[in-house]
């Protein structure tokens, strides 16, 4: 009798449900809810309750998987709060397992929608690049080459599925130019790539262990490998120099220009300036495109003249640091950028771009190889002032290299020149710079 | 019809001599590194120049990055092996 009171007891709810009679509450497994979690998840990570955040995330998760399905993409939304959440939180044994699980993810999407399955690489390269920054991380190193690597396996699976010159390839392509940028720039910081070895016990990573030169030699020519066949895919179509293939040689030389190179930067910039000239490009254009010098690399790679003039914006250069992890490194996109912590100060810096040799900027701390110099180094505003700022933006300058301003393809002096350096977030104070 | 017999075999029996040094037919850098990215650990290979005994001349290898390591071990354990 009582089994029965219980089983009635129960399975009235249920009964109800059946017949359509309104219920004071709804299912917690309503698919909106999942969309209602990740809103209220996102108050909490602007009130900076990470902690809070982290749960509702991980119950939105749970409900997209109990209405789509445990393959189904739309977990992802979810499932980036939350990396980004633990990431906030330096919780990194618990985010590297979310991204492993957002990489298995991916990979069984890849199999049903090759451009779903491009949209979640782009998602999931952003978060490695998030992690790779913090410079509390002491795994950052490996969220980069993880990054690296999915941009490759990116890369393998358009090359399958769409041909090895199709123009879907050029931005992974340049994604893996910019992490053989800022892995250079972590050579600058540390003298030796080491082994690399995860937070977990039973799984061991190897990286590569490389003496500085020939880790620099190396990321030098796969970046020129694969700017040179950039420009191979962008001029494919057709026989003579278009806007595109014109622009991929200014790259061409200005990855040369960060490598010290000068005079193959210089034949490359006349090329690039020649080409465009000749598919129509007027010269004030030109002088425009070549008066403004860019801090490099640039993080976007335009393929067409009107989009590099409007990034061209007037007044100073803006330059936005990225991390103290890789020094002289711009914020590759906003997506990237860190909105967890107190806003980093700034400041305003005037210049002489000149082309000359390379020079000591700063006389006690080291000779830094710049292909065009700086000269008159002037900090005409700090936020917040500080002297010892002062001497770090100068220092930071110094990491700097800009695309020198050319006029006729030879470059010439430009005077009163300004950026605005807004330094990275977790910039801290110089304590032990190698020498 | 002989001299033509034995144009063919001789044709059929040619193989074209590779064009340029040796190095071109080893992975480029950025091959490598494509194929080390959608591999297992045990599967990757790593190249670099080495000078073979008895010649200056140092050619592009490519070998397993397990072989590298095994072989680095070993030489290391005689090494040990013989100071001691």
């Amino acid at each position: 009798m009582l089994r029965l009171l219980i089983f009635m007891a129960l399975s009235c709810p249920a009964l109800a449900q059946e017949t359509g009679s309104a219920l004071p509450y709804s299912s917690v497994y309503e698919q909106r809810r999942s969309e209602q979690l990740i809103a209220r998840g996102l108050l909490h990570m602007e009130a900076k309750d990470f902690r809070a955040a982290e749960k509702t995330f991980l119950d939105a998760v749970q409900i997209a998987k109990v209405n789509y399905g445990l393959r189904a993409p739309q977990q992802r939304a979810a499932l980036e709060h939350l990396i980004e959440a633990l990431l906030a939180q330096q919780k990194w044994q618990l985010a590297g397992d979310q991204l492993s699980y957002f990489e298995w993810l991916n990979d069984e999407i890849y199999l049903r929608d090759f451009y779903d399955y491009l949209r979640g690489t782009k998602q999931l390269s952003e978060l490695l690049y998030r992690a790779s920054a913090d410079a509390d991380n002491s795994n950052s190193t490996r969220y980069l080459i993880l990054a690296k690597n999915l941009s490759w396996r990116a890369i393998s699976a358009i090359e399958a599925t769409l041909g090895e010159t199709d123009p879907e390839l050029v931005p992974w392509l340049y994604d893996v130019v910019l992490a053989h940028y800022y892995q250079v720039s972590l050579i600058k910081r540390r003298s030796l790539l080491n082994k690399v070895t995860a937070q977990g016990d039973s799984t061991a990573y190897h990286g590569w262990t490389l003496a500085k030169s020939e880790s620099l030699r190396i990321s030098y020519r796969i970046g020129r490998d694969l700017l040179r066949r950039i420009q191979l895919i962008l001029s494919t179509s057709e026989d003579s120099p278009t806007e595109a293939s014109a622009l991929a040689v200014l790259y061409q030389a200005d990855w040369e220009l960060l490598f010290g190179h000068e005079t193959a930067a210089m034949t490359l910039y006349g090329e690039a300036s020649r080409q465009l000239s000749a598919i129509g490009v007027p010269t004030d254009r030109l002088d425009l495109l070549f008066g403004r010098p860019r801090v490099l690399p640039e993080p976007v790679l335009y393929t067409s003249v009107s989009e590099l003039e409007a990034a061209l914006a007037e007044g100073p250069i803006q330059f936005r640091a990225w991390t103290p992890n890789y020094p002289g490194a711009q914020l590759p996109s906003a997506q990237v950028a860190r909105a967890d912590g107190p806003q980093p100060g700034s400041a305003l810096v005037e210049f002489t771009l000149l082309p000359t040799p390379p020079i000591a900027l700063m006389d006690n701390r080291r000779i830094i190889k710049l292909g065009f110099g700086l000269r008159n180094v002037d900090v005409l505003e700090l936020t917040p002032q500080d002297s010892a700022l002062d001497d770090e933006v100068r220092y930071q300058m110094s990491l700097l290299q800009l695309r020198p301003p050319l006029k006729n393809g030879m470059p010439v002096e430009m005077d009163r020149l300004q950026l605005r350096y807004h330094f990275a977030p977790q910039q801290a104070l110089p304590t032990n710079r190698e020498s | 019809m002989m001299p033509l017999l034995i144009l063919l075999g001789w044709q059929a029996c040619a193989v074209s001599p590779p064009k340029g040094d040796s190095g071109q037919f080893t992975p480029t850098d950025a091959e490598v590194e494509q194929y080390n990215a959608r591999v297992a650990p045990e599967d990757r290979i790593v190249c670099r120049q080495e000078k073979p005994v008895g010649t200056y001349i140092a050619k592009r290898v490519c070998r397993l990055q397990v072989d590298v390591d095994a072989t680095s071990s070993l030489h290391r354990q005689q090494l040990r092996r013989v100071l001691n």
